[in-house]
Protein backbone atom coordinates (compact mmCIF):
# COMPACT_ATOMS: atom_id res chain seq x y z
CA UNK A 1 0.00 0.00 0.00
CA UNK A 2 2.68 2.10 1.05
CA UNK A 3 4.51 1.33 -2.45
CA UNK A 4 1.41 1.77 -4.30
CA UNK A 5 1.24 5.32 -3.49
CA UNK A 6 5.12 6.19 -3.47
CA UNK A 7 4.71 5.05 -7.26
CA UNK A 8 1.89 6.56 -7.95
CA UNK A 9 1.67 7.38 -11.72
CA UNK A 10 -0.19 10.42 -12.93
CA UNK A 11 -0.02 12.64 -15.60
CA UNK A 12 -0.09 17.00 -14.89
CA UNK A 13 -3.83 16.82 -16.67
CA UNK A 14 -4.47 14.75 -13.21
CA UNK A 15 -3.69 17.31 -10.72
CA UNK A 16 -5.90 19.12 -8.77
CA UNK A 17 -4.93 22.12 -6.92
CA UNK A 18 -5.44 23.33 -3.51
CA UNK A 19 -4.60 27.34 -3.65
CA UNK A 20 -4.91 27.60 0.19
CA UNK A 21 -3.61 23.70 1.16
CA UNK A 22 -5.78 22.08 3.08
CA UNK A 23 -6.13 23.52 7.12
CA UNK A 24 -3.02 21.74 9.22
CA UNK A 25 -1.60 21.23 6.23
CA UNK A 26 -1.28 24.79 4.26
CA UNK A 27 1.88 24.22 2.40
CA UNK A 28 0.45 21.13 0.56
CA UNK A 29 -1.23 22.52 -2.53
CA UNK A 30 -1.23 19.98 -5.21
CA UNK A 31 -2.92 16.40 -5.36
CA UNK A 32 -4.29 13.68 -7.39
CA UNK A 33 -7.22 11.51 -6.82
CA UNK A 34 -6.82 7.94 -6.43
CA UNK A 35 -9.25 4.72 -6.55
CA UNK A 36 -8.33 1.61 -5.46
CA UNK A 37 -10.92 -1.13 -5.83
CA UNK A 38 -10.24 -2.75 -2.81
CA UNK A 39 -11.20 0.29 -0.58
CA UNK A 40 -14.56 1.76 -2.71
CA UNK A 41 -16.35 3.53 -1.91
CA UNK A 42 -13.51 5.42 -0.06
CA UNK A 43 -11.27 6.81 -2.30
CA UNK A 44 -7.97 8.85 -1.37
CA UNK A 45 -6.44 12.18 -2.19
CA UNK A 46 -2.96 11.87 -2.39
CA UNK A 47 -0.25 14.71 -1.98
CA UNK A 48 2.09 15.03 -4.83
CA UNK A 49 4.43 17.87 -3.87
CA UNK A 50 7.07 15.39 -2.81
CA UNK A 51 5.28 14.71 1.24
CA UNK A 52 3.72 11.41 1.49
CA UNK A 53 0.38 13.07 3.23
CA UNK A 54 -2.74 11.42 2.08
CA UNK A 55 -6.44 11.32 3.10
CA UNK A 56 -8.87 8.57 2.68
CA UNK A 57 -11.70 10.48 1.48
CA UNK A 58 -15.19 9.73 0.96
CA UNK A 59 -18.80 10.74 -0.77
CA UNK A 60 -20.68 11.40 2.32
CA UNK A 61 -24.07 11.35 0.33
CA UNK A 62 -23.32 7.57 0.66
CA UNK A 63 -23.94 7.16 4.23
CA UNK A 64 -25.67 10.90 4.56
CA UNK A 65 -28.05 10.86 1.76
CA UNK A 66 -29.47 14.03 3.33
CA UNK A 67 -26.40 15.82 4.13
CA UNK A 68 -26.62 20.08 2.74
CA UNK A 69 -23.41 21.74 3.36
CA UNK A 70 -24.44 25.31 3.24
CA UNK A 71 -21.54 26.28 0.58
CA UNK A 72 -22.37 29.25 -0.93
CA UNK A 73 -22.17 30.77 -4.06
CA UNK A 74 -19.55 32.80 -3.57
CA UNK A 75 -17.20 29.80 -2.28
CA UNK A 76 -18.35 27.57 -5.63
CA UNK A 77 -17.28 30.89 -7.77
CA UNK A 78 -14.46 31.01 -6.56
CA UNK A 79 -13.77 27.60 -7.66
CA UNK A 80 -14.97 28.24 -11.16
CA UNK A 81 -18.25 25.92 -10.65
CA UNK A 82 -20.96 26.62 -13.14
CA UNK A 83 -22.64 23.11 -13.38
CA UNK A 84 -23.61 20.58 -10.92
CA UNK A 85 -21.30 18.31 -13.29
CA UNK A 86 -18.22 20.13 -12.56
CA UNK A 87 -18.63 19.12 -8.82
CA UNK A 88 -16.73 16.23 -6.93
CA UNK A 89 -18.13 16.48 -3.16
CA UNK A 90 -16.22 14.54 -0.20
CA UNK A 91 -15.74 14.47 3.41
CA UNK A 92 -12.11 13.27 4.89
CA UNK A 93 -12.55 10.08 6.44
CA UNK A 94 -10.28 9.69 10.03
CA UNK A 95 -9.47 5.69 10.43
CA UNK A 96 -10.08 4.87 13.85
CA UNK A 97 -8.50 1.53 15.72
CA UNK A 98 -11.31 -0.16 15.16
CA UNK A 99 -12.02 0.78 11.80
CA UNK A 100 -15.79 0.13 12.72
CA UNK A 101 -15.42 3.52 14.17
CA UNK A 102 -14.55 5.70 11.37
CA UNK A 103 -15.17 8.89 10.62
CA UNK A 104 -16.23 11.47 8.33
CA UNK A 105 -15.80 15.38 8.69
CA UNK A 106 -18.71 16.64 7.91
CA UNK A 107 -18.27 20.42 8.97
CA UNK A 108 -14.71 20.54 6.24
CA UNK A 109 -16.36 19.38 3.23
CA UNK A 110 -13.91 19.04 -0.08
CA UNK A 111 -14.75 21.01 -2.76
CA UNK A 112 -13.34 20.17 -6.27
CA UNK A 113 -14.06 21.43 -9.83
CA UNK A 114 -13.27 18.30 -11.67
CA UNK A 115 -13.14 20.63 -14.97
CA UNK A 116 -11.09 23.04 -13.72
CA UNK A 117 -8.68 21.06 -11.31
CA UNK A 118 -8.96 23.42 -8.26
CA UNK A 119 -10.57 22.25 -4.79
CA UNK A 120 -10.77 23.04 -1.14
CA UNK A 121 -11.71 22.60 2.52
CA UNK A 122 -15.00 24.69 2.97
CA UNK A 123 -15.50 25.13 6.49
CA UNK A 124 -19.48 25.00 7.06
CA UNK A 125 -20.60 26.22 10.52
CA UNK A 126 -23.34 24.13 10.95
CA UNK A 127 -24.52 22.40 14.37
CA UNK A 128 -26.54 19.81 12.29
CA UNK A 129 -23.23 17.99 11.46
CA UNK A 130 -20.01 16.95 13.09
CA UNK A 131 -15.90 16.65 12.37
CA UNK A 132 -16.32 12.96 13.33
CA UNK A 133 -19.67 11.49 12.27
CA UNK A 134 -19.68 7.59 11.81
CA UNK A 135 -19.65 6.14 8.59
CA UNK A 136 -21.50 2.95 9.94
CA UNK A 137 -24.51 3.22 11.79
CA UNK A 138 -25.08 0.64 14.25
CA UNK B 1 -0.95 41.82 18.55
CA UNK B 2 -2.27 45.18 17.67
CA UNK B 3 -5.31 46.07 20.18
CA UNK B 4 -7.50 48.72 18.61
CA UNK B 5 -10.23 50.35 21.06
CA UNK B 6 -13.46 50.25 19.30
CA UNK B 7 -16.82 51.56 20.21
CA UNK B 8 -20.43 50.14 18.90
CA UNK B 9 -20.90 50.64 15.42
CA UNK B 10 -16.83 51.41 14.47
CA UNK B 11 -14.79 49.29 12.46
CA UNK B 12 -11.63 48.89 11.40
CA UNK B 13 -9.76 48.44 7.90
CA UNK B 14 -7.32 45.88 7.18
CA UNK B 15 -5.74 46.46 3.20
CA UNK B 16 -7.85 48.34 1.28
CA UNK B 17 -10.47 45.31 1.12
CA UNK B 18 -11.19 43.74 4.61
CA UNK B 19 -13.26 45.45 7.17
CA UNK B 20 -14.38 44.64 10.48
CA UNK B 21 -17.22 46.20 12.32
CA UNK B 22 -18.29 45.99 15.52
CA UNK B 23 -22.33 45.07 15.27
CA UNK B 24 -23.17 44.66 18.90
CA UNK B 25 -22.65 44.60 22.47
CA UNK B 26 -24.20 42.59 25.24
CA UNK B 27 -22.36 41.75 28.00
CA UNK B 28 -19.25 39.57 27.43
CA UNK B 29 -20.45 39.24 23.45
CA UNK B 30 -19.07 41.03 21.02
CA UNK B 31 -20.47 41.14 17.16
CA UNK B 32 -18.57 41.65 14.51
CA UNK B 33 -19.63 41.90 11.01
CA UNK B 34 -17.10 41.20 8.16
CA UNK B 35 -16.85 42.39 4.81
CA UNK B 36 -14.25 40.68 2.71
CA UNK B 37 -13.24 39.48 -0.89
CA UNK B 38 -15.13 36.12 -1.22
CA UNK B 39 -11.34 34.66 -1.90
CA UNK B 40 -10.91 35.33 2.39
CA UNK B 41 -12.08 32.55 4.20
CA UNK B 42 -13.48 33.85 7.40
CA UNK B 43 -13.75 31.70 10.19
CA UNK B 44 -14.72 31.33 14.03
CA UNK B 45 -11.35 30.42 15.09
CA UNK B 46 -12.37 27.26 17.02
CA UNK B 47 -14.03 26.07 14.32
CA UNK B 48 -10.82 26.31 11.96
CA UNK B 49 -8.66 24.78 14.77
CA UNK B 50 -11.23 21.72 15.08
CA UNK B 51 -10.68 20.82 11.49
CA UNK B 52 -7.31 21.38 11.42
CA UNK B 53 -6.76 18.79 14.12
CA UNK B 54 -9.02 16.96 12.61
CA UNK B 55 -7.36 17.13 9.19
CA UNK B 56 -3.69 16.01 11.14
CA UNK B 57 -5.91 12.83 13.22
CA UNK B 58 -7.01 11.61 9.35
CA UNK B 59 -3.45 12.01 8.04
CA UNK B 60 -2.08 9.78 10.24
CA UNK B 61 -4.26 6.99 9.26
CA UNK B 62 -3.50 3.37 8.85
CA UNK B 63 -4.55 2.38 5.53
CA UNK B 64 -5.17 -1.25 6.03
CA UNK B 65 -7.95 -1.42 8.06
CA UNK B 66 -10.35 0.52 5.78
CA UNK B 67 -10.59 -2.37 3.39
CA UNK B 68 -13.25 -4.04 5.89
CA UNK B 69 -15.17 -1.13 6.41
CA UNK B 70 -15.04 -0.70 2.36
CA UNK B 71 -16.46 -3.96 1.77
CA UNK B 72 -19.00 -3.34 4.63
CA UNK B 73 -20.11 -0.34 2.72
CA UNK B 74 -20.11 -1.84 -1.13
CA UNK B 75 -22.64 -4.68 0.74
CA UNK B 76 -24.67 -2.02 2.14
CA UNK B 77 -24.88 -0.71 -1.68
CA UNK B 78 -25.95 -3.33 -2.80
CA UNK B 79 -28.30 -4.14 -1.06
Amino acid sequence: MNDFFSHLVYSENDVITFEAGIPGFEQNKKFVLVQIPDYLPFEWLVCVDGSRLRFAIINPLLFRPDYEPAITKEQLQELGIEKAEDVLLYCIVTIRENPAESTANLIGPVVINRTKRVGRQIIIDDDRYSTQEKILKN
Amino acid sequence: MLVLTRKLGESIRINDDIIVKVVDLDGRHVKLGIEAPRHISVNREEIYERIQRENKAASGAKDQSLKNIASALRDKQQS
